[in-house]
């Protein structure tokens, strides 16, 4: 070991989790998306929150930029390091430090994922938050952190923010604890504060502005009863109508809508990959493997099978008169479907155990990685909508697609109410093979090119990861100003994941 | 003192009518009813008397005032509807313009469709909610406070409202601001920082400068010109009936429920298993002390309830909505009624007629204005918990008052808030006192010191408590040493010439 900086790197963290081996490096170099490759210098492991800050304080000390990186399943390119650096991957810091079933918390590190904390949290009758698109070996603080929409966003408390506190490492090194400061013994209680509200701030940030090693997160109880339904919809205009509809009667606790092709690619068998997909180890960073021909034409029966979109209606019970609260509300239910004229049902496209699939789907979601495997790799185009604004913005996708004469039924589509429907969350999902340069220059030329008709139509990155940051920012200015006004303050050697965002 | 340029240059902005130096002007904006204001003015300290009043119109008006108080080396303090009452609003410098926010008062819009309100800051509670509720909406309530009190400034400074079981503290409420920085700019948070994008959505693009100004901000860094709320459905029709205001019935689609318990370890018991079985829109524990003074019509009744303990010393009271139909009233009770009877309490439905006047509280006006017949109140937050920590905040609210002459609430126990179906809770005592009696207002300003937090009095007396700086100084050994370092980084960054609210946030060196 010559390197001086990886000795030094060894010193804090062990030899064995520091490294820069070139096979090693070039693990890390790339994930699925269209982000350029470039390989870090160093990859470190940290074992403990004061590694980190040690890893911190040297990279500080030799101006060498620092890519934050947990579970390995950001899509998006967040963290390819744009200017090499020392990665540091957390998913040794994979402690559940403590579970409070009495106020419904969980104390994590950021390495902890979903397949990790559920189980745990099962035995005490509780559950966490995932987002449906997420795979079980996702981090959860880092979900959260990024703000990732979870399935249970169209309620208003269990849908957005799920924490109450979490410590991050600084620029500096300094480990600061976000959140109101503790009066009384209660360990967590809400994320405002000390002084002003930082954990928004530090939210969506992309590891530019610290690393968050240690979250209180909130927890739901795990239900006691729930009934799906499904609410078939020719169009998108009818599938957001029928979400406002319902949403504003505060109905159900999970509701969302996938179009023929995600819900034919959630409910799609792949017997030979089913560990791999319940581990979350499905996609890799050159993405999944594509489909044999025999399963892609499962898949296309399937979907034409199913409905334009579906909506998914999940009425949720606990502990008490959970029974009871299903009837009322499948009462309630049937009287707005016949008030506005639309159908519910208990299955949809005559499909097997559909009921049971989105039930096991809303508590540990692993299903929806299947869709990365139609062509082996998937860019989704993941934006924040007004709902009377997704139509003109799907038309607007699907124009693009049309100019690069890619097919419309093989767009993917995924909305998800968020705080009754307020704002829609929409993923628009394009699919390509990584190993035809021709189609997987024609993709990214398309994804590049229906982004900018997104935000043009008024669609809303509000996680500008890749391309997305330069549509965004270059459009925000007093914003984009501040922002890179308060990074030179946090971050003045700009060590903090250079080049992402408006960094 | 204002130099007569300068006068002239704000009188240009504003138009020569909406500024003034009247000395009996500029007092009125030197008083509220929180000890800070209320001391200077008995030690006759001129800093509370600011130097102009100002009252722009517009957004426009605003930024050029503000870029005037920068080139002229002048202070701003926002204001909107003058009911602050810690002393937020009260100049600590000399030089410092009052700019009154009062002539900005629309509702922008209301967006029916996607829930939100846009909204000027001096728009209160009882016209949004009037508006609102028209239309199938509302926002959540109002913070205890009387319905003059403004929105737009009780969200930004961390208010707390009745459904906050259901619908979160007030901050969860917010949407995206429009501020006027102190140079003049403008700056659009969350989707309005991209003009076609619109003002509907709260987060991002990536990191979110809205947590900047908000939480205990206090105008220290910009002048908030126009907000985005969040509304909810209204399940309660027209309502409330004008000529039956101060005493009108509960909302259609609504009930409440007293329930009575022995002890608070079954009422914490009750309110733990109300909040996590996922019903009602509010939940709150009250005493004697509380319930007398926020529901009797008069201060002499009041003291009579009081005295004949009339309510129950542990109480909580729940209300439910029916959202989605009269069946979830239905269902929702019957959960209700299980848990009590689990639980070992008594509904207190003969409490009805008493408390009849918190049927419209509950909803609307808030109680603040029955508060302060008494002359002033202040309330004494005893923090935030988890619910078990009730006991704890109950003892300290006796140690309190057996070091202190208490003014109400002798063995009672605080008003508790449960938030967020039962994340976490905000218990709360408050004082009552007479501003005209020196030594009754002493007399309260230390027990309200003693009942925040153990700290120096001296790091309090003076600034007010509700001031961040001496909660930063206090806080930091706790979150991270250089929190005081952070903040005031972020204060240089957004007004480095120190034009905003000087001393409420943190001071800068000079």
């Amino acid at each position: 070991m010559s390197d001086s900086i990886l000795q030094e790197l060894a010193a804090i963290v062990g030899t064995d989790n520091a490294s820069d081996d070139p096979f090693i490096l070039d693990e890390y170099s790339r994930d699925q998306s269209f982000v350029p490759p470039r390989r870090p210098n160093y990859v470190v492991r940290p074992g403990k929150i004061e590694e980190v800050q040690e890893v911190v304080r040297l990279a500080n000390s030799h101006t060498m930029p620092l890519i934050p990186y947990s579970s390995g399943t950001n899509f998006h390119g967040g963290c390819v390091p744009q200017h090499g650096g020392i990665l540091v991957n957390l998913q040794r810091l994979n402690r559940i430090v403590d579970i409070d079933e009495r106020n419904w918390h969980a104390l994590i590190e950021t390495g902890v994922t979903y397949s990790q904390l559920q189980p745990e949290l099962e035995k005490r009758n509780l559950r966490v938050a995932a987002p449906i698109t997420s795979p079980p070996s996702a981090s959860v603080l880092v979900d959260y952190m990024e703000r990732n929409p979870v399935v249970t966003a169209a309620d208003f408390i269990f849908g957005n923010e799920l924490f109450s506190t979490y410590d991050m490492v600084m620029p500096t090194g300094e480990l600061f604890t976000v959140g109101h400061p503790p009066t009384v013994k209660a360990r967590w209680m809400a994320p405002d504060g000390p002084a002003l509200d930082f954990y928004r701030l530090f939210m969506g940030a992309q590891g530019t502005l610290g690393i968050v090693v240690r979250m209180a997160i909130r927890l739901l109880p795990l239900p006691s009863a729930q009934r799906v339904f499904f609410i078939p919809a020719d169009t998108v205009k009818q599938a957001v109508e029928i979400i406002q509809r319902i949403e504003r009667k505060e109905l159900g606790l999970e509701c969302f809508a996938l179009n023929s092709f995600d819900l034919a690619a959630l409910i799609v068998e792949d017997p030979a990959q089913d560990k791999k997909l319940r581990r979350g180890a499905y996609i890799g960073n050159h993405g999944a493997r594509p489909w044999a021909a025999k399963q892609v034409a499962q898949f296309k029966k399937l979907r034409a099978s199913l409905p334009p979109w579906t909506v998914v209606i999940c009425l949720t019970g606990w502990a008490r008169r959970a029974e009871e609260k299903l009837e009322y509300q499948e009462l309630d239910l049937k009287d707005v479907a016949t008030e506005f004229g639309f159908d519910i049902k208990r299955n949809v496209g005559a499909i097997t155990g559909l009921d049971k699939i989105i039930r096991e789907e809303v508590i540990l979601p692993w299903r929806m990685q299947k869709r990365f495997g139609y062509k082996g790799s998937c860019h989704g185009l993941m934006f924040h909508a007004r709902p009377d604004t997704v139509p003109e913005l799907e038309a607007a996708i699907t124009e693009v697609a049309s100019k690069y004469h890619y097919l419309s039924s093989d767009i993917g589509g995924y909305l998800l109410p968020i705080e009754r429907g307020r704002t829609i969350y929409c993923e628009y999902d394009l699919h390509c093979n990584l190993d035809d340069p021709a189609d997987s220059r024609s993709v990214r030329e398309l994804f590049e090119e229906a982004s900018t008709a997104v935000v043009d139509k008024g669609g809303f990155f509000d996680r500008p990861y890749g391309v997305w940051a330069d549509i965004m920012y270059r459009q925000a200015g007093t914003y984009t100003e501040y922002l890179k006004k308060l990074k030179r303050q946090l971050d003045p050697n700009s060590i903090m994941n250079p080049g992402k965002l408006c960094f | 003192m204002i130099e007569p340029h300068v006068y002239q240059a704000i009188a240009e902005v504003v138009g020569p009518e909406f500024v003034s130096d009247d000395p009996v002007v500029r007092q009125t904006y030197s008083k509220d009813g929180a000890f800070p204001a209320i001391i200077k003015r008995y030690k006759k300290d001129p800093s509370a008397i600011p130097d102009l009043v100002v009252l722009p119109a517009s957004t426009e008006e605003v930024q050029g005032v503000v870029r005037l108080a920068n080139r002229f080396g002048l202070k701003v303090i926002p204001i909107t509807t003058g009911s602050n009452m810690v002393s937020l609003c009260i100049p600590s410098e000399p030089r410092t313009i009052a700019l009154d926010l009062k002539r900005m008062d629309k509702i922008i819009d209301i967006d029916e469709r996607n829930m939100t309100a846009t909204i000027q800051p001096y728009v209160s509670f009882a016209r949004i909610q009037a508006e609102t509720m028209k239309r199938g909406l509302w926002n959540g309530g109002t913070p205890l406070a009387p319905g003059s009190c403004g929105l737009l400034s009780n969200i930004i400074n961390s208010g707390t409202w009745q459904s906050a079981l259901a619908y979160g503290a007030g901050l969860r409420s917010l949407v995206n601001l429009t501020l006027v920085l102190p140079n003049g700019d403008i700056l659009r948070t969350g989707s309005a920082a991209i003009p076609q994008c619109g003002n509907f959505w709260c987060q991002g693009p990536g990191p979110e400068l809205k947590g900047i100004f908000e939480f205990t901000n206090h105008g220290g860094l910009a002048v908030i010109v126009e907000a985005t709320v969040k509304l909810h459905p209204w399940a309660g029709g027209k309502w409330p009936q004008e000529e039956i205001y101060n005493r009108p019935p509960l909302p259609a689609n609504h009930r409440i429920y007293y329930i009575e318990y022995s002890n608070i370890e079954s009422m914490n018991e009750a309110m733990y298993q109300i909040a996590h079985s996922g019903i009602g829109t509010h939940l709150n524990g009250a005493s004697n002390g509380w319930v007398t003074s926020m529901t009797q019509r008069t201060e002499e009744l009041a003291e009579k309830r009081w005295h004949e303990g009339f309510f129950p010393k542990h109480m909580i009271y729940v209300i439910t909505a029916g959202i989605s139909s009269p069946r979830q009233l239905e269902y929702e009770e019957n959960v209700l009624k299980d848990i009590v009877k689990d639980t070992g309490g008594k509904f207190r439905d003969d409490l009805r007629e008493e408390m009849s006047t918190w049927h419209g509280d509950a909803f609307c006006d808030g109680c603040g204005s029955r508060f302060q017949r008494h002359g002033s109140f202040s309330s004494m937050k005893l923090g935030c918990g988890h619910i078990d920590n009730h006991r704890e905040f109950y003892e300290r609210s006796q140690e309190i008052v057996k070091r202190h002459r208490h003014y109400m609430f002798d063995e009672e126990t605080p008003w508790v808030y449960i938030f967020e179906r039962g994340y976490y809770a905000l218990f709360e005592d408050d004082t009552v006192f007479d501003q005209s009696d020196y030594d009754e207002v002493k007399q309260a300003r230390d027990m309200n010191i003693d009942g925040f937090i153990r700290t120096p009095k001296e790091d309090l007396l003076d600034l007010g408590y509700y001031y961040s700086e001496p909660l930063i100084t206090i806080f930091s050994s706790m979150v991270g040493p250089n929190l005081k370092h952070w903040v005031a980084q972020i204060k240089r960054i957004f007004d480095p010439n120190y034009t905003m609210n000087p001393g409420k946030l943190i001071s800068l060196e000079k």
